[in-house]
């Protein structure tokens, strides 16, 4: 409760259930985050991680399970006790306040002596570049800068944990990037704990120091967005986060057999320990692609190459992304601009990547996947 | 009024051969308030003589005075008294599920469903020296009071019929409110009974204030309620007005205390025109466009 500058605080979920009616949003959370980290829950819309965020801030109670903050049990605070900053979804300004009352509310709520306040006020206004607009209503800002003072409200009183749900998904992408920068800069300069909701996952990538994989309900993985990239625990994170080709096929024996009877070799680093009904992923921009017409002998650069139809091509600056139908999946594979692109669609292409890069999943059939 | 106001914005070009519909209205208008109205007005000021006695009786009368007087007192009564009542109503209301919604408008409509002189009557059987109110207190043991006759009694008929006119422009004004920011306030460490005078309250201020205007201006205008529930030695403006002109034949009078009437309903419309404007609000629905 203090307007000292407080570094961030660690937050534990432990096996947090909530239920709503039959329904069960959310099933045994178990989270660990450290102080000052930046956490960002990712998933589509219905995965459980706002309901997670609603569960912290206090708007909806457990059904089961602890949070703690800093040591100190959150369960049964409510929400006014929580000492978080948050940033809404929408923002949820107070509409009938100027910019500098609005950003004072948190502070006058802790008794922060005036003028203790009005300093406090106008470091935060500076902080976030409001300085000229403090005596402006709401209602006379641009989407970019209500969020700003969404955020400067949020950050004035040094929360130990600061929730950010959706922050930026009503604005424009250019202004969306500057502002995440701007967060990643705040979050820095005040060591705060931050945890951020986001369904987008360039976002996800771009700001967090882990992320946490949300799907119906469940954590299905929690690491760094370069752990998540390169080393996706199942077939659900490696769709969500970044693009891949994907084969659907068996994993025995070390080797990958395709549905349709290609067999594959593998990764003979990556000890799996299972064998049965499994995807194999490969990342875009590790796949070579040629015409299978004009080429016969690609499949030297590559230890493992299959052939495809190419089904769509679309050009992102710097390089070009092949949409491929394979026999037994497909997807995207990126290759480097050459000037043009290397088939029609429509034509048959060669795909080839190196063992290494491939990584196998394994199917998921039902609720749990195959392995543990 | 509201509805002329808003209707006058997209309007602005040329309305075309459909113009000629507005006729009807305008020839009602013009027939049946405008020119009564500037007759009154007339007459207030030429009878029985041209001059102004009929307003230096207005003003120095102790009867026109205090009658003036009363009114005003009633209808802020009145107004207080039906927002304090309505609130609560309404902001159950805006918040409840569509069903629930939909049977709270009916309950608040009911008193359309029945004429006013039934209304009235039905409320001089309860509160009736031997009445239903007064039988019930003296079976329990308790003292009766002597409700009909005084003002509480007028108070009573006037909020229930004024009800509506307060409840739907609040609930119109609370409906569009996001209910995240009141729950931001409480995220930023406000009490959840301060989160609402701090922020829900001052939000909603808008419809309030424009349920009070319309209640504030119907309740100048009551006549039946006060003339059935009241005591005719506490008359209210529209019952002396009545007075003057039927019983007196004294139109000059009369006209004055018209004049005093649409004077006052001037001033209220100016006064939360003000306020609304000093606030920076913006006003909710005025008038009985979703009554």
């Amino acid at each position: 409760m203090t307007s000292e500058q407080t570094p961030g605080a660690a937050l534990e979920l432990d096996g947090v259930t909530k239920n709503f009616g039959s329904f069960t949003a959310i099933q045994d959370v178990t989270l660990s985050i450290e102080p000052g980290e930046f956490i960002t829950f990712l998933g589509p819309s219905g995965s459980g991680k706002t309901t997670t965020l609603n569960c912290i801030a206090g708007f909806e109670d457990v059904t089961a399970g602890e949070i703690t903050l800093a040591g100190q049990s959150l369960t049964d605070q409510p929400v006014h006790r929580r000492n978080l900053g948050m940033v809404f979804q929408g923002y949820a300004l107070f509409p009938h306040m100027s910019v500098e009352k609005n950003v004072a509310y948190p502070l006058k709520q802790r008794k922060v002596p005036k003028a203790q306040r009005e300093k406090d006020v106008t470091a935060t206004l500076e902080k976030v570049g409001l300085t000229e607009f403090r005596h402006r209503l709401p209602s006379q800002l641009s989407g970019g800068q209500r969020q700003r003072v969404a955020l400067a409200r949020a950050i004035c009183f040094n929360p130990p944990l600061l929730l950010m749900d959706e922050p930026l998904s009503a604005l424009d992408k250019a202004l969306r990037e500057q502002l995440q920068q701007e967060i990643r800069r705040i979050h820095r300069d005040l060591g705060t704990t931050v945890v951020f909701v986001t369904h987008d996952q360039d976002e996800a990538l771009a700001l967090s120091d882990r992320i946490v994989v949300f799907n119906k309900g469940k954590v299905v993985q929690v690491g760094t967005p370069r752990e998540l990239y390169l080393q996706p625990e199942n077939v659900f994170v490696s769709e969500f986060v970044g693009e891949s080709l994907m084969i659907s096929g068996d994993y025995r024996n070390s080797q990958f057999h395709s549905d349709s009877g290609t067999v594959f070799a593998t990764d003979t680093t990556q000890e799996l320990g299972w064998t049965g009904p499994a995807q194999m992923m490969i990342r875009p921009e590790n796949i070579s692609i040629h015409d299978a017409a004009a080429s016969a002998d690609t499949a030297a650069t590559g230890e493992c190459s299959v052939t495809g139809f190419l089904e769509d091509i679309t050009y992102v600056g710097n390089a070009v992304k092949y949409r491929v139908g394979l026999p037994d999946g497909g997807g995207i594979v990126r290759a480097e601009d050459i000037g043009g692109e290397v088939a029609d669609i429509g034509s048959e292409v060669t795909l080839s990547w190196a063992a290494a890069d491939a990584r196998i999943l394994a199917k998921e059939t039902s609720e749990e996947p195959a392995h543990a | 009024m509201a509805a002329e106001t808003v209707a006058a914005k997209p309007a602005r070009r040329s309305l075309g051969p459909y113009g000629i519909l507005v006729v009807p209205v305008v020839v009602i208008v013009l027939v049946a308030f405008v020119v009564p109205t500037v007759l009154v007005l007339i007459r207030s000021v030429t009878e029985p003589e041209l001059g102004l006695q009929n307003f230096q009786w207005l003003l120095t009368s102790e009867t026109a005075v205090d009658v003036i007087i009363r009114t005003f007192q009633l209808a802020g009564l009145a107004t207080l008294l039906t927002a304090v009542i309505a609130y609560p109503y309404a902001y159950v209301m805006a918040t409840a599920g569509p069903k629930m919604q939909a049977a709270m408008t009916l309950i608040v409509l009911l008193p359309f469903w029945s004429s006013m002189m039934v209304r009235t009557f039905a409320w001089i059987i309860i509160l009736q020296n031997n009445g239903v109110l007064n039988t019930m207190l003296s079976s329990l043991g308790l003292p009766t009071i002597q409700l009909l006759g005084t003002q509480t009694a007028v108070l009573i008929g006037m909020v229930q019929v004024l009800m509506p006119f307060m409840v739907l422009p609040m609930v119109s004004v609370m409906r569009s409110i996001d209910m995240r920011i009141p729950l931001a306030a409480q995220t930023f460490g406000a009490r959840p009974i301060k989160a609402f005078f701090t922020v829900y309250l001052p939000m909603s201020l808008p419809g309030v204030l424009s349920g009070a205007l319309i209640v504030f201006i119907l309740s100048l205008g009551f006549y039946v309620v006060p003339a059935l529930l009241g005591s005719p030695r506490q008359q209210i403006l529209p019952n002396a007005l009545f007075n003057q002109i039927r019983d007196l034949n004294n139109w000059g009078s009369g006209g004055a205390l018209a004049v005093a009437l649409l004077f006052t309903v001037g001033m209220a419309f100016v006064l939360v025109y003000l306020v609304t404007k000093a606030l920076g609000l913006k006003l909710g629905p005025v008038g009985g466009s979703q009554v």
